[in-house]
């Protein structure tokens, strides 16, 4: 690299710039390692007409270099927030993303400050949209992790603007590249663990359920309290989908699964009451543990659960009996006071609605009798093939990608360090493709060559 | 404003909200004092009412400023439906409804909100009972009872004035079988993919 002189104003960096500023390889040749020499106070000087250089600068062509100002501006004490937030909203809209990767530690203090100041304004919702805007610009795919996702989700939280979370939240997370993203571990942590807030909001338990298990699920060498946090409505979740708390996924750190036993104590007594399906046993767990659950924010997730269970009941009575009166299943689901068949009426035409039971309520005599069916859906219309083959473009989505990760990690250097020591050592290769072995032949690739003669397929 | 009167003109509840929250945040940005916030924050409200997405109403309407909820009766009125079909008292979202004169940008949104919420209760009851009292039903769509049995009629439910109920009928949807080329590209591409693994 040619050694160039570092300039001393303003005006000579605007000049050695406009020289430079024809593609991204020059610009990251040229001018990424001159700005990186620059000290930051450097950015908040004008040039010698005293014009700011936010003004001089365009905005796509020279993002990289407008970065570097914005950022210093986004940094300093009392910024002139009106001023400061229009150059920021023009910058969301222009950057040119790939310039902008070039230091995504600056992108990440701009989008900070962005924050603050429309936090400042009184009003957060304005920074929601330019950020989604500039987050999928930025991102380089829509399956990729940036250090920018979990601010923005929070942003969503804070501002209450939930429903304008998803356009993000909607793409599953399927690429973290660590090196030169300025993205860390916590960043995939709260990424997940914030999305799951806001799924709960909008009441999706299932992907919501999803998120918290990415969170709780991710390798760790010690606890991260978000991981705890995450189990924590993770117990609550499951018990309102599934009536019990599903098991964690077997490559779950163990440490995560020793800290969840010393850390979580309400939580578990309390799904064991759930589980017991027993109401009396439950409010009294309840109870007990609800300043707990009120300190955790989750008071309203356990209250939703006091609901739950008189639903999980009164599935479970559908295997035993075909007909039951209103008042018989209000007694055996726990409910109480005068009207409690009415109540059991409505618990049950709610569960028809939503295809929890399939059951019919019959008033032809004094009290109402419920009959109960099994799922009149036989699974045999277009609908099921169609669902059928959404899922198996799915499963063939997610096989091709493991394929893909399973050869990345079989070239990678600390994978084939590590099987080469082993091997010296005498012990056997952990899993995956052993180095050196052409994973085509390995089931991993097309054995399609490899049996043709065998004619015991083609015969 | 005029878009917000389109869309619901068109009965495009979905273009209407994706509108309103574009606009919301215009707005926060540059506060327009010609739009008063009742003809903007109460079709939004609605729109996510009409299309039954309960939280994110929720969440609107805490985020909402204090100031403009405090000072507008018909905005509250609005929240108020909207709580009532939270918490599925819906023999009270018809009333309060049907209780006062709201501004006609939004009349016919509340008309589709309660029109829509019959039309589940309808389908709904059909499904879930093979006898019903009547004036249960009444209670459920928010009908005098001469109308629902008007209704019942047309429906050819059975009524049993003398013991004073209905027997609704199961409405039997038709689900579309269909095998065509496009089930067989499928096939083919799946085959491929197991072929190459």
């Amino acid at each position: 690299m040619p050694v160039q002189q570092i300039p001393g104003t303003v005006d000579e960096l605007i000049q050695f710039i406009s020289n430079h500023s024809d593609g991204i390889e020059s610009v990251s040749k040229h001018i990424a390692p001159m700005l990186k020499q620059l000290p930051q106070q450097f950015f908040l000087q004008g040039t010698l007409e005293n014009r700011d250089p936010l003004d001089l600068f365009d905005q796509n062509l020279c993002s990289l270099a407008y970065l570097y100002f914005l950022s210093a501006r986004c940094n300093i004490e009392r910024p002139n927030a009106a001023q400061l937030l229009q150059y920021i909203l023009n910058f969301l809209q222009s950057f040119d993303p790939q310039q902008v990767r070039l230091v995504p530690e600056k992108f990440l203090q701009v989008v900070q400050g962005f924050c603050r100041i429309a936090g400042l304004y009184g009003n957060s919702v304005i920074a929601i949209k330019p950020l989604a805007n500039a987050l999928q610009r930025y991102a380089l795919s829509p399956n990729h992790l940036t250090n920018v996702h979990q601010y923005f989700v929070k942003e969503c939280l804070l501002s209450k603007c939930y429903r304008q979370a998803l356009q993000i939240l909607q793409n599953d997370i399927t690429e973290i590249e660590t090196a030169g993203t300025n993205i860390c571990y916590v960043d995939h942590l709260l990424y997940h663990y914030y999305g799951a807030m806001v799924y709960i909001g909008l009441k999706n338990y299932e992907r919501a359920f999803y998120f918290l298990k990415l969170v709780i699920s991710a390798p760790a060498q010690v606890t991260s309290q978000i991981q705890i946090e995450a189990y924590k409505k993770y117990s609550l979740i499951s018990l309102l989908l599934h009536g019990k708390v599903a098991p964690l996924p077997k490559y779950t750190a163990t440490m995560v699964f020793r800290s969840i036993k010393n850390h979580c104590q309400a939580y578990q007594d309390y799904a064991a009451a759930f589980e017991s399906l027993n109401v009396k046993r439950l409010r009294n767990e309840f109870n007990k543990w609800a300043d707990a659950f009120r300190k955790d924010r989750n008071l309203g997730l356990a209250k939703q659960t006091l609901d739950a269970i008189y639903r999980r009941n009164i599935q479970q009575l559908t295997q035993t009996y075909l007909t039951l009166s209103l008042a018989d299943i209000a007694e055996a689901v726990g409910l109480e006071g005068n009207n409690a068949s009415k109540v059991a009426e409505t618990y049950v035409l709610r569960m028809i609605e939503s295809r929890e039971i399939f059951a019919t309520i019959s008033h032809s005599h004094q009290n109402g009798m419920v009959s109960f069916h099994d799922n009149p859906d036989m699974y045999n219309t277009s609908l099921t093939i169609n669902l059928l083959e959404e899922q198996i473009a799915r499963a063939a989505k997610v096989s091709e990608r493991v394929i893909k990760t399973d050869r990345e990690i079989g070239r990678s250097k600390d994978y084939l360090a590590k099987s080469q020591h082993l091997l010296a050592s005498g012990g056997a290769i952990p899993g995956g493709l052993g180095p050196g072995e052409d994973p085509e032949f390995l089931g991993a690739g097309s054995g399609f060559d490899t049996f043709i003669d065998d004619g015991k397929y083609f015969g | 404003m005029d878009t917000i009167n389109e869309h619901i003109a068109a009965r495009d509840y979905i273009e209407l909200v994706n509108f309103c929250e574009d606009f919301e945040l215009q707005l926060a940005l540059r506060p327009d004092s010609s739009i008063s916030p009742e003809d903007f924050y109460g079709p939004f409200l609605l729109g996510y009412l009409v299309q039954q997405d309960l939280p994110s109403a929720r969440f609107l309407w805490k985020r909402l400023p204090d100031n403009i909820k405090g000072n507008s009766k018909e905005l509250k009125a609005i929240w108020d439906v909207g709580v009532a079909l939270w918490q599925r008292e819906y023999e009270n979202v018809y009333s309060i409804i049907n209780s006062q004169t709201w501004n006609p940008t939004i009349t016919p949104l509340l008309e589709q909100l309660s029109e829509n919420l019959r039309e589940r209760m309808f389908s709904l009851i059909s499904e879930a009972y093979s006898s019903i009292i009547i004036d249960d039903v009444s209670k459920f769509v928010g009908l005098p009872r001469e109308k629902v049995l008007e209704i019942a009629e047309e429906r050819s439910w059975d009524i049993d004035l003398s013991n004073n109920i209905l027997q609704p009928k199961k409405t039997v949807v038709d689900t579309p079988q269909s095998t065509s080329l496009s089930n067989f590209s499928q096939l083919t591409d799946l085959v491929i993919h197991l072929e190459k693994s």
